[in-house]
């Protein structure tokens, strides 16, 4: 049944770019046609700036006017980009988002999805993976889907160098749809194994490819191994970029130290990663939102991001992408590094590469997957009953609630899975349950040899372009003629002058950031202390600071090292101080320094307190000690047995001294010490506390 | 697994995916999708062909008074929401089986014919619904004399070999089946709402793992409790069992009481009645219609099958369903 033909559909491409003469790339035709006419499935591969929303626009209006439902779009993209809502609203298409941060305009959303008002619906893979929102908001409306548009199909696939577990369920989803629904799915980053997984897994699917070269990028690598060298280069050498861009980060805490930097070299630049959150907007949603418009706008230089950016992001003239650290994959590269010189004739693509770039790709590939024993503890558990909610887990699993709920997701995205959740609470199905270690252990080697490509690439001495082409089975890889090995010679200067690397170190050096106590205690857990689970403002501590990351540039190795030499150097003493006296500035000033006592190690903290102590010129003193034994804290997963773990365990004892106190600790990781040291102090009369460490030992990743 | 494309298309225009408003939109009954599916058949089509190309042409000619075109459209276009359903549904263990398909109870499918449900919906072992077995059923507020009969047949049951059919609800129905259960027996539980949750539930799962135990529904596994869908349940309770024991009844009302009412009618399986002091019980007025009471001496259930009605007056040769092999297919 033919619902439109080519030269209706164009004149609508027409209507929609705004021109009369404009024409189909290749490709867009077919697919449009597959789509409405045979009520196709298609995977669609082509680069950036191709034009399939185009495609799926064009192909919304066809099947509204022929009396099909409404257009769901699953995009990571927190809202569609300007262009395509102008070219939707040309083809007089209602495209609407539901998404956390417009909550309150989803009843009203549903009902005009009912009503037949909304064309287009974007929702994000993590939407879809919510079984709440599924069953109340997604399932009443979703009865008439006349297509269904997933944006970075390649994420299905578990080759796929950023498979999401989100999408292992959208891939469920669209297995169990009957063939009526046609679907479209669309990537800029595919190889040949990473197609055949996406049609495997989603069944009966075309492909379509195009030619993923850009020609306008310029590619070079640079080697600069420590932090403050790259720093250096990015506060010389950013703001002589072409236009505006993005510099790419491993984790959430580079992602922040190299935009403060930039901001302290007067470089206009926001950093963003899922999460990412900023005085003065109300979540993470709409602060990135907000940064994203900028750049779009070109209001900033540059933001500084995870690979949470890319995804979707659709700017034409994006100048330059910058890798501060080498990503795990060529085809992650391609993808971060692509979005760059669409629709400009000059754009640059720069990737360094760090000396702790494996340190930290090392852990992701171990963290990737949850161990075997969090899942078994977890569904021993929930074979017991009729289900628990994520706080009864806590209190029944000695595990984080991190680890809960990587668990969880885990196991929730299985085609037929172990648990399912029902309303708030989780239950055991009756599946049987082996986890796929032969599974994980492809997967993990997998990421390996990626990751080995990578280094590859870092040596390469051939075009840069051809690598990447040639890694993502482009249809016929050329040398590009433009890249620092084509040309000769570098496309940007690789020098940095010493006095900005020296003020870089010193940079590295004063990255402390804020240490918040916290606020709740699990309820129940300190039957000695008997502390309510909303712990009393009196109790609480003042907003404190940590010098450094565990084993990281700046402080963090001094700390390690100390750690394991069993005395904290002066260094650190002078640091901490410096800190205190400059920049952290406490107010009201501290009248004296304790400590967190270790039966462990009974000297290490207490002899640095002393020391800086001395350095503050305040008097140290001893006073909380710990009057009972109990298991390492780090051993302790999650809030409630860190807390039971704690209770009874300090007192104070002595003469209390007046006036605010600085508490000082040496690793933290979880700040339940902290929290409960400090209300155990204020309790017995103390002034405020500041609280003190010198390494917090998560990765920030 | 994804389900056939059979299957797919009869879950789309018989399963009850949410509130649906709009009573046009209502999907097919079983027999409204049995006039269809003979219809089609007919022609040489399959369920599966109404997924392709125009509903129109290929239902042309079709002419129903309830089974109107815009309904089928309706339904036919619940493709997004099928699949977002049966994700969920998978995920949680549970599996579906379409009338035309070979795992399909042969004894339902025999008995009830037309009004055989489309769809079955179930978790646990699949190879136990043509087991057969003994009916046991009985009212929610047995009392307790009858609830620990219930429990004390179903091990008895267990003992001889034989599985437990029952509704899976609390009383009568949970511990008939328990009872056979706890001594190393099988049973079949037929649910009338709710299934996501009773196949989640402490008291169901470990016997689910174990292959001891399935539980099917007609009806979409996360409804409610209703009392249209409870009655049409109690049918395939009876045609999925070799013989029927009522425990309590209440007379002139409730399930009980209509499911045997309605067997004896249709005479799927023998009914056997427990014998009661209760002076409120339906069970004599059972009895006096048709049922015959149950012996005292359980030590040899299989009397109870003996007296079975003869099955081949059950059948129906000469409907359109039941004329030849290929024409399963579309059942
Ligand atoms: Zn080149």
């Amino acid at each position: 049944m033919t619902l439109a033909s080519r030269s209706v559909a164009r004149n609508l491409l027409q209507v929609a770019l705004d021109d009369q003469a404009a024409d189909f790339r290749q490709g867009q035709w077919e697919a449009i046609n597959a789509l409405v006419n045979r009520r196709g499935r298609l995977l669609v591969v082509q680069r950036t700036g191709w034009g399939k929303s185009s495609v799926y626009f064009i192909a919304t209006r066809i099947l509204r006017d022929g009396g099909r439902g409404p257009t769901l779009i699953v995009s990571p993209l927190l809202a569609l980009m300007r262009n395509q809502i102008q070219a939707a609203g040309r083809l007089g298409i209602r495209a609407e988002t539901i998404n956390s941060t417009n909550r309150q305009d989803w009843p009203s959303l549903q009902q005009d999805v009912r009503r037949g008002k909304v064309d287009a619906l974007l929702i994000s893979p993590e939407r879809l993976a919510n079984d709440e929102f599924v069953e109340n908001v997604l399932m009443p409306i979703s009865d008439g889907i006349g297509l269904l548009v997933v944006d970075e199909a390649h994420c299905i696939s578990d080759w796929g160098h950023d498979f999401r577990p989100d999408y292992r369920r959208l891939a469920n989803v669209i297995r169990h749809m009957p063939e009526n629904v046609p679907i479209l799915g669309t990537t800029a980053t595919a190889n040949n194994r990473v197609i055949e997984d996406v049609r495997t897994q989603l069944g009966r699917v075309g492909v379509q490819r195009g030619v993923l070269m850009r020609e306008s990028l310029a590619l070079q690598n640079l080697e600069l191994p420590s932090q403050s060298a790259r720093l250096a280069w990015l506060a010389e050498h950013v703001e002589a970029l072409p236009g505006t861009g993005i510099v790419y980060t491993l984790t959430r805490r580079d992602a922040d130290q190299v935009a403060r930097w930039l901001q302290a070299r007067g470089i206009s630049a926001s950093p963003y990663y899922s999460d990412a959150r900023s005085e003065g907007f109300e979540d993470s949603d709409s602060y990135r939102r907000h940064v994203e418009e900028q750049l779009l706008q070109n209001e900033i230089k540059a933001l500084v991001a995870t690979s949470a950016l890319g995804m979707g992001y659709d700017k034409p003239d994006l100048g330059f992408v910058i890798h501060y650290q080498a990503p795990g994959s060529i085809v992650a590269y391609y993808q971060q590094v692509g979005r760059a010189g669409r629709a400009i004739s000059h754009a640059v693509g720069i990737m360094m590469s760090g000396h702790e770039d494996e340190r930290i790709h090392e852990y992701f590939r171990r963290t990737a997957f949850p161990e075997e024993e969090w899942v078994q503890d977890i569904l021993t558990r929930l074979g017991k009953g009729d289900g628990l909610t994520i706080r009864q887990l806590e209190g029944a699993v000695n595990l984080r609630s991190g680890q809960i709920q990587q668990v969880l997701k885990h196991l929730s995205v299985e085609s037929v899975s172990p648990v399912i959740k029902s309303g708030s609470t989780w239950r055991r199905t009756p599946v049987p349950y082996q986890m796929d270690r032969a599974k994980i252990q492809r997967l993990t080697n997998q990421r390996e040899s990626e990751w080995n490509e990578v280094q590859e690439y870092v040596g390469e001495s051939g075009c840069l372009m051809k690598f990447l082409a040639e890694a993502l089975d482009d249809i016929d890889p050329q040398p590009c003629g433009k890249c620092a090995s084509c040309t000769g010679r570098p496309v940007v200067d690789a020098s940095y002058s010493r006095e900005t690397a020296t003020d870089a170190a010193r940079f590295l050096g004063r990255s402390e950031f804020p240490l918040e106590c916290k606020k709740q205690v699990a309820s129940g857990a300190f039957t000695k202390y008997d502390f309510t689970a909303n712990l009393r403002e009196a109790y609480r501590a003042n907003t404190g600071r940590v010098l450094s990351r565990w084993g990281d540039a700046g402080w963090g190795s001094l700390v390690a090292e100390g750690k394991h030499d069993g005395r904290f150097r002066d260094e650190l003493v002078d640091a901490a101080a410096d800190m205190l006296n400059h920049r952290w500035i406490p107010s009201p000033w501290p009248n004296w320094v304790t400590c967190v006592p270790s039966t462990r190690h009974p000297n290490l903290v207490a002899d640095y307190s002393r020391r800086l102590a001395e350095a503050l010129e305040l008097p140290f003193e001893p006073i909380v000690t710990k009057i009972k034994e109990n298991e390492p804290q780090k051993l302790q997963q999650n809030r409630y047995h860190q807390c039971r773990n704690l209770d009874g365990v300090f007192a104070i004892s002595g003469q209390l001294p007046a006036g605010p106190v600085l508490l000082v600790d040496d690793v933290i990781d979880s700040r339940w010490t902290m929290t409960i040291v400090a209300a155990l102090l204020r309790r017995a009369g103390s002034g405020p506390v500041w609280p003190f460490a010198l390494a917090t030992a998560s990765i920030g990743a | 697994m994804t389900q056939s494309s059979q299957a797919q298309a009869m879950m789309l225009l018989t399963v009850s995916l949410g509130k649906s408003g709009n009573a046009d939109d209502r999907p097919l009954s079983a027999r409204e999708w049995s006039r269809l599916a003979a219809w089609l058949n007919e022609r040489g089509m399959e369920p599966s062909d109404l997924l392709k190309g125009g509903l129109k042409s290929t239902l042309s000619g079709w002419m129903d008074r309830s089974v109107t075109l815009s309904r089928l459209d309706h339904l036919i276009g619940r493709g997004g929401m099928l699949g977002l359903a049966i994700e969920r549904w998978r995920r949680a263990g549970i599996w579906v089986i379409a009338r035309p398909e070979p795992e399909y109870p042969e004894r339902v499918k025999r008995r009830l014919q037309q009004a055989s449900p489309p769809i079955l919906f179930g978790c646990g072992n699949k190879a136990l619904l043509d087991r057969g077995g003994l009916a046991v059923v009985g009212s929610r507020n047995a009392s307790r004399e009858d609830l620990e009969f219930a429990e004390n047949f179903g091990s008895a049951a267990a003992q001889q070999g034989f599985s437990i059919v029952s509704g899976g609800a609390r009383g009568v129905d949970e511990r008939a089946m328990l009872g056979a259960l706890g001594n190393d027996g099988t049973a079949i539980g037929v649910l009338a709402d709710s299934l996501l949750r009773a196949g989640t539930s402490e008291r169901f799962r470990k016997h689910l793992l174990a292959g001891d135990l399935v539980l099917v529904t007609p009806f979409n596994p996360e409804a409610g409790f209703n009392v249209g869908n409870a009655m049409s349940r109690n049918r395939c309770i009876y045609c999925l069992a070799e013989t029927a024991i009522v425990i309590s009844s209440t007379p002139d009302r409730g399930g009980t009481w209509n499911g045997a009412l309605e067997d004896l009618k249709a005479a799927w399986v023998p009914l056997w009645v427990k014998r009661t002091e209760n002076e409120s019980s339906g069970n004599p007025e059972l009895v006096r219609r048709g049922g015959r009471w149950l012996p005292d001496d359980l030590s040899s259930l299989m009397c109870l099958m003996n007296a079975s009605t003869d099955e081949s007056d059950v059948d129906q040769p000469g409907l359109p369903l039941f004329e030849a092999p290929q024409r399963d297919a579309v059942r």
